[in-house]
């Protein structure tokens, strides 16, 4: 079966992004746009580089979602390195999102399966290092969030963060280095949970694309906007009970729109289900 | 079950909450301020969610008890239904629940007692006359039951209220409290119910129709009165079999003097819901089937409606009086 799920990256920083850039094969390619792009071949992959802080993370995801047409079953994925008040190295699934400025909440889906702890997040406009709250601290999540779920279902949206900096280890000695280990070292989990959301996405895909049948049908007759509303609703009903190639070979006999419409109507008014039928 | 327990603060020291708590040690614990902040948030999948809804803690702070829908009832004048939860445990093909929330998670409204002041005062004003408190109409009354203690708490505070009867709907066999406590007679256990092939392939979750019929049976002889619900009816190959069966292997199973009423439901989805379900499940076989759009609801033609309705009301009125049979046809909007 051809895979037609969709995953998008938004990541701050080139280091944070190398070891998932390597592991999906994803090239930089030419577009002359304003952030760095890259993709795997078959386009199922494309990330994003946005740099620091909420206006570059929320710019970067509309970019990446006009860049790369991404569709409505694609997963959202940000990933960084965040602040918190101990164990460094340690990556988190965020449940709950903070923005520091307003105090609003936020909530990605949470539909995600891994064994991964998951923890809260404030996302603050100025590096902090008040590590006091029982959360993460980030720059980005919270306007990534706001972004990705006007782009896809929150199901789909899924932030994780890597324990860079704590009490006992400072933010300052942070080098590009460290940061692209720190992600190097989750790479197993944050494939898994990729994995996952690539499912996820693959059934959104199933469960939203039209019919063939439609593609085929409208090919064949003119159809107003109106019309083709009646019809998509009309082939994704006929296709869970009816062989779609059996239903095409009688549309030779029709004249127009119209009367492909009616066909279908009228064989879904006389269709008595076979409860027993799988 | 639960991964994820959503509460509001204001609820923190509930009693109910603190007991939901010790039930899901491991559950991830999130505050909110308002559970509408999470339930009707914009852009949720229900269809994701219901894989594994979290669960929302919350206060209910008006509208505890409201006029039940037109053409909703079993007997009495005064109907009123009351939700001490929103969302199910099942996950049932044709259930309007699919279309009227945009999550899937549950919401349980824990302060019971404001529940229960607004439904002692209805029916302070309403001394002598008969009614009916429906509830299981946004939920399963009992499927949860080892959580909330609903059925627990509301049945013991019905016993002051003998001209007040309260409806439990449910498909669940776990049927604690009713098991270990004496039967009241203002109560009445009622249970939806599908022939076996249909329910197969439209009640998901939900346990068999023959283990309901089990269930329904040790309540009945404990001496619980049972409702049946035919609703909604569904049509198909075969349709008359396959009700003549069910009502027979019912009728079988019961004492008839322990039928406290049967009703039955045509398929009816208001336009907008159905939309929002068709969308949810465009592949749906159900959705397949001889369904019309008239006056703004989704439904079999009138024909089926009245054939359906007749038919089984016959087989019942061989074995119940007629008084007991009604007719569930509410107005949705």
């Amino acid at each position: 079966m051809k895979n037609n799920y969709a995953i998008r990256w938004v990541i701050a920083l080139k280091s944070e992004a190398i070891a998932i850039i390597k592991k999906y094969d994803m090239k930089s390619f030419d577009h002359h746009g304003l952030f760095q792009l890259f993709k795997n071949s078959d386009g199922t992959h494309w990330l994003v580089i946005s740099g620091i802080g909420q206006i570059n993370s929320a710019s970067a995801t509309t970019y990446l979602y006009k860049v790369s047409q991404a569709p409505p079953w694609c997963s959202w994925i940000n990933i960084g390195i965040a602040g918190y008040k101990s164990n460094y190295g340690t990556m988190y699934l965020v449940d709950k999102v903070t923005r520091k400025s307003s105090g609003e909440d936020d909530f990605p889906g949470n539909l995600i399966k891994s064994k991964v702890m998951r923890e809260k997040l404030i996302t603050v406009d100025k590096p902090d290092t008040n590590y006091e709250e029982n959360a993460l601290i980030d720059m980005e999540a919270s306007s990534f969030l706001d972004i990705a779920t006007r782009l896809t279902c929150r199901e789909l949206v899924i932030i994780l963060k890597v324990v860079s900096d704590e009490p006992n280890s400072s933010i300052k000695k942070l080098t590009a280095q460290k940061i692209t280990n720190l992600i190097k070292k989750n790479i197993k989990t944050i494939l898994e949970i990729a994995s996952e959301a690539g499912n996820l996405s693959q059934e959104e895909y199933e469960r939203i694309k039209l019919p063939d049948f439609y593609f085929l049908i409208i090919k064949k007759f003119h159809f107003t906007e109106t019309q083709k509303n009646q019809l998509k609703f009309l082939t994704r009903r006929c296709t869970s009970v009816f062989d779609e190639k059996r239903l095409l070979s009688k549309f030779h006999i029709f004249k127009n729109s119209a009367e492909v419409i009616h066909y279908l109507s009228d064989k879904l008014e006389q269709n008595i289900i076979n409860w027993s039928e799988k | 079950m639960i991964s994820s327990i959503f509460y509001e603060e204001e609820i923190v020291d509930h009693p109910r909450t603190k007991f939901i708590f010790s039930k899901f040690k491991k559950a991830r614990k999130i505050s909110i301020n308002r559970y509408t902040e999470i339930f009707n948030k914009r852009d949720q999948n229900f269809k994701i969610q219901k894989s594994s809804p979290s669960l929302i803690l919350a206060k209910k702070h008006s509208g505890h008890v409201l006029s039940a829908p037109e053409g909703f009832g079993i007997g009495n004048s005064k109907n009123y239904y009351f939700s001490h939860m929103y969302n199910c445990l099942y996950d049932c093909r044709y259930c309007f629940l699919q279309g009227m929330y945009s999550s899937a998670n549950y919401v349980l409204f824990v302060n019971y007692e404001d529940f229960e002041q607004q439904i002692s005062q209805i029916i302070d004003k309403n001394k002598n006359k008969e009614m009916t408190f429906f509830s299981g109409y946004d939920c399963d009354s009992l499927a949860l039951e080892n959580i909330t203690g609903f059925a627990s708490y509301f049945l013991e505070k019905f016993q002051n209220h003998p001209n007040a009867l309260i409806e439990l709907r449910t498909k669940s066999i776990q049927v604690e409290p009713l098991n270990s406590i004496e039967p009241i007679n203002n109560c009445v256990v009622a249970y939806s119910l599908l022939p076996e092939i249909i329910s197969k392939d439209l009640d998901k979750k939900t346990p068999s129709i023959e283990r309901r019929i089990e269930a329904m049976k040790k309540l009945a002889l404990k001496g619980w009165r049972i409702g049946l619900r035919f609703d909604p009816l569904i049509h198909g190959k075969d349709w008359k079999k396959l009700y003549k069966e069910l009502h027979l292997k019912v009728f079988e199973s019961l004492p008839s003097e322990s039928i406290h009423s049967i009703s039955y439901g045509p398929l009816r989805f208001p336009k907008a819901m159905f939309k929002n379900i068709f969308k949810l499940y465009p592949k749906e076989k159900l959705f397949a089937g001889p369904l019309v759009q008239n006056s703004g609801e989704f439904k079999y033609n009138d024909k089926i409606e009245k054939e359906m309705l007749e038919f089984c009301q016959n087989i019942s009125k061989k074995y119940i009086p007629k008084s007991i049979l009604f007719n569930c046809s509410p107005i949705l909007s």
